[in-house]
């Protein structure tokens, strides 16, 4: 199992270094930041001095070396637009984000395995094809849309909760929901057929044949082996609701990096962008090698085979 | 604003229709505060160091800090502000009788060494302020005697007061030394009618400053709390106005103020904005294509576009029609010297014809405000047969590309940071500067001399000399000006402004 965590561990620091030379490549093909600095209607000399003052007239190598050496150290430079540490601009914003990812995460677990879980028991059946109807309208509803039939009910209408920001745990909930309603279906989806392959096999026959009663047999026995690959695809879920938000964050005006991420994108913040890369390739390589380990953990199979290959 | 295009815009329209059927909740009259939506989050209140590179952040800057002259918003005459009186000394020096008894928010006099100390160190290029257009013009100050501060210029430079009134706010010696840019953004002390209650990354809260000189330009204020909210989304916003959450929004697209006039509540106000949005062409060849080197191509393009049809359906009737490369309310801005082009698509093609093209031709055309406009523009063109290929491009790389000459034909507008003078258009993008597709040495030369003459009636004249040839030449094609709708509760006693910068401290409840 040791040998497997280091494996794994290893190949998360590649997947890093990778994603940092790309990062830093691509975000200084994308634009100028020169141009950008030094804003609209700058003569040629103000351009030249925004490169120097920012040390953006080092060759890109260098520039890479001095970012990546800083960056081990925990620091990402300071952000062009608002002229405050990097860390310090995503620090205020990271809880948000945190937050959201989580609550919606956590409200699409608890509905959606459930009722992947009581489709499978009849495939076919009410229960089913309303399941199904609730996957495909989730998928088929934009996330903006939601968003704005929420805040018509619920914050124009009945006034019962905030519409933007992120201050109280009330702004947390029209958001949590949009978040949610993204990744239910297909969390639900997978359970279903997992639970219908795992109820199908024979193991299962055979507690049945023994007369292990119905509800037994489905959360202690099948569940556990149908929840392998919903862990695996929830971990990668949650990355996307981490690094994925841009547009919950948007419409609900909530101040985490996602929105954050855009406004950086749209002014050329090279710093920013940067970091949030980087940190929310993080988070995702993280929640990967977790979601591998819990695999392992679950499955006992997965160890020797990725162990050893 | 990519993103945003593409995913979030097309849904205005039809978001209204979710939102817009709610009532109109009463707005905080009642407690005297004024909730302002912001869409761009402000980094810092700094204006120097990109604090004033947002016209929001602007808005914010223009309630806690105070320049030496204001400029009025409506009849743009300069009035006294941190300045009582002032004269040019010399062709490059301006003396300014600095204000006695002003407090700084914290308390302390401002003094003729806050002045000095801010003139110098905006104007030191080792400072590196990110506002160097605005502020590369200075080249430094010293106290007199009697509060008199001498303010040189590098040259000599008529449109100084106008600058001085819009992009240099005054800022305490003391404070700024201890706490530099970082510390003068997020916890800003001014002089302004307001004073900083909060600002994070949701809001700024600014409330009235009891210790406000009077006798300034500016009003002693009358709303006692003003919120900005940062709220990025459209529909959003038009949310929280319609709840009552909000009392003030800006920006709003024109399909929604149509819709937004019949809400009871809510009132719609159009303003006009110191924008021109016009067509630019590649005259001199650089970008490697050479229709546009000839002029009669550059006038087929003009006239195959029906620019009163397209101001009607795709801008809003409020915009004006103009034929100059500046806005008309810009000294210098001389409109009877400009050479207009009527729409005439069959002269259009007869010109293409004449010209070589009768089957027309196909070029990329640059765009960065807005996709919508750019495919309107490219459908006129395709009447008289012009294939434009649309590169609609964010407004860094369309800097870039415009500075590397690499653009053959561009649907382009500046809005000149709103300086009302012929100057900022016509000498930034006319003087062989990088942006220059036009490259002509006589226009130059006419620029040089109306950018540095004190004499206001010879700087029209040679303005007009430029004006005059750009026009007939067709280096640029001026189509309109820009406009911007507010919606806003109907107890806020609000009229937009003529300059387009919103000073909140001049409005109050009806």
């Amino acid at each position: 199992m040791l040998d497997y965590i280091l494996r794994r561990a290893f190949v998360a620091v590649l997947v890093m270094i990778s994603i940092s030379l790309f990062t830093f490549s691509l975000t200084q093909m994308a634009a100028d930041p020169a141009v950008v600095l030094a804003g609209e209607g700058a003569s040629t000399e103000d351009i030249e001095q925004a490169r120097q003052a920012f040390g953006l007239d080092r060759p890109l190598p260098v520039q890479y070396a001095a970012w990546a050496a800083d960056v081990l150290r925990g620091d990402f430079g300071t952000s062009f637009r608002m002229g405050q540490p990097v860390m310090d601009v995503i620090a205020a914003r990271l809880p948000t984000t945190l937050i959201l990812a989580a609550c919606g995460m956590v409200l699409a677990v608890l509905v959606a395995i459930p009722l992947g879980v009581v489709a499978a028991m009849r495939p076919g059946g009410w229960t089913d094809k309303l399941s199904l109807l609730i996957a495909v309208v989730g998928q088929a509803m934009p996330s903006f849309w939601l968003g704005l039939i929420l805040i018509r009910i619920f914050g124009v209408k009945l006034r019962l909760l905030p519409i933007s920001g992120a201050t109280t745990a009330l702004h947390f909930v029209m958001p949590s929901i949009v978040l949610a309603v993204f990744v239910l279906p297909v969390i639900m989806r997978l359970t279903r057929s997992g639970m219908i392959e795992v109820l199908g096999s024979d193991y299962i026959r055979a507690a049945r044949a023994r007369g292990l009663g119905g509800n037994r047999v489905v959360f202690k026995h099948a569940l556990r082996n149908a929840m392998v690959p919903v862990v695996a695809l929830s971990a990668v879920q949650l990355g996307m609701l981490l690094g994925g938000s841009v547009i919950v964050e948007t419409v609900f005006a909530m101040p985490g990096i996602g929105y954050l991420a855009w406004e950086s994108i749209s002014r050329a913040d090279l710093p920013v962008i940067q970091a949030i890369v980087l940190i929310v390739s993080a988070i995702y390589v993280g929640l990967g090698v977790v979601s591998d380990l819990l695999n392992a953990f679950l499955n006992p199979r997965l160890r020797g085979a990725i162990g050893t290959s | 604003m990519t993103l945003k295009d593409t995913l979030l815009r097309p849904a205005l329209a039809a978001s209204f229709f979710v939102l817009a059927s709610g009532g109109m909740a009463l707005a905080d009259k009642a407690t005297n505060t004024l909730n302002v939506g912001v869409k761009q989050s402000l980094p810092t209140l700094d204006a120097y160091y990109g604090g004033g590179n947002i016209r929001e952040g602007n808005n914010v800057i223009r309630l806690l800090f105070d320049t030496l002259v204001l400029r009025d918003p409506e009849t743009y005459e300069y009035r006294p502000l941190l300045a009582t009186d002032w004269s040019w000394s010399s062709d490059t020096a301006i003396d300014f009788t600095i204000r006695q008894g002003v407090k700084w928010h914290d308390g302390t006099d401002l003094t003729v060494e806050d002045v000095v100390y801010t003139l110098n160190y905006v104007s030191d290029p080792e400072n590196k302020v990110l506002t160097q257009p605005l502020v590369s013009w200075i080249e430094g100050a010293e106290a007199l005697d009697g509060n008199v501060v001498r303010l040189h210029t590098k040259r000599p430079f008529p449109p100084a007061l106008e600058y001085l009134s819009l992009a240099l706010p005054i800022f305490p010696k003391a404070y700024y030394e201890e706490v530099g840019p970082e510390g003068m953004g997020q916890a800003p002390v001014g002089s302004g009618p307001y004073k900083l209650v909060s600002f994070d990354t949701s809001s700024i809260v600014v409330e009235i400053n009891e210790a406000y000189y009077e006798g300034g330009g500016k009003p002693k204020p009358s709303i006692e709390t003003i919120n900005f909210k940062f709220i990025p989304d459209a529909a959003t916003q038009m949310a929280e106005l319609l709840g009552g959450q909000l009392d003030w929004i800006a920006g709003v697209g024109p399909d929604q103020a149509e819709q937004l006039r019949g809400v009871p509540g809510v009132e719609v106000s159009t303003g006009e904005v110191p924008r021109v949005t016009y067509i630019g062409f590649d005259a001199t060849g650089r970008s490697g294509v050479s229709y546009f080197e000839d002029r009669s191509v550059r006038e087929a393009f003009a006239r195959a576009i029906d620019v009163p049809e397209f101001v009607e359906t795709m801008v809003g009737e409020s915009a004006r029609i103009i034929p100059t490369p500046c806005f008309p309310d810009q000294f210098g801005c001389v409109q009877d010297k400009a050479v207009s082009y009527a729409f005439d698509p069959d002269l259009s093609k007869s010109l293409l014809a004449e010209a070589g093209f009768p089957d027309g031709f196909e070029v990329d055309m640059y765009s960065f405000r807005s996709r919508e406009w750019a495919e309107v523009v490219a459908g006129y063109l395709a009447n008289v047969g012009i294939r434009a290929n649309i590169n609609h491009v964010p407004i860094s790389t369309y800097i870039q590309k415009n500075r590397a000459g690499e653009m053959p034909v561009m649907l382009s507008d500046n809005s000149f940071w709103s300086i009302m003078d012929a100057s900022v258009p016509i000498s930034r993008f006319f003087k062989m500067v990088p942006e220059d597709y036009a490259r002509d040495e006589e226009i130059k030369e006419w620029l040089d001399v109306a950018d540095s003459s004190l004499d206001p009636e010879e700087r029209k004249e040679y303005y007009g000399k430029a004006i005059e040839k750009i026009t007939q030449e067709v280096y640029w094609f001026p189509m309109f000006t820009g406009i911007e709708n507010f919606a806003f509760s109907e107890d806020f006693d609000f009229v937009p402004p003529r300059d387009n910068f919103v000073n909140f401290y001049a409005y109050g409840w009806k």
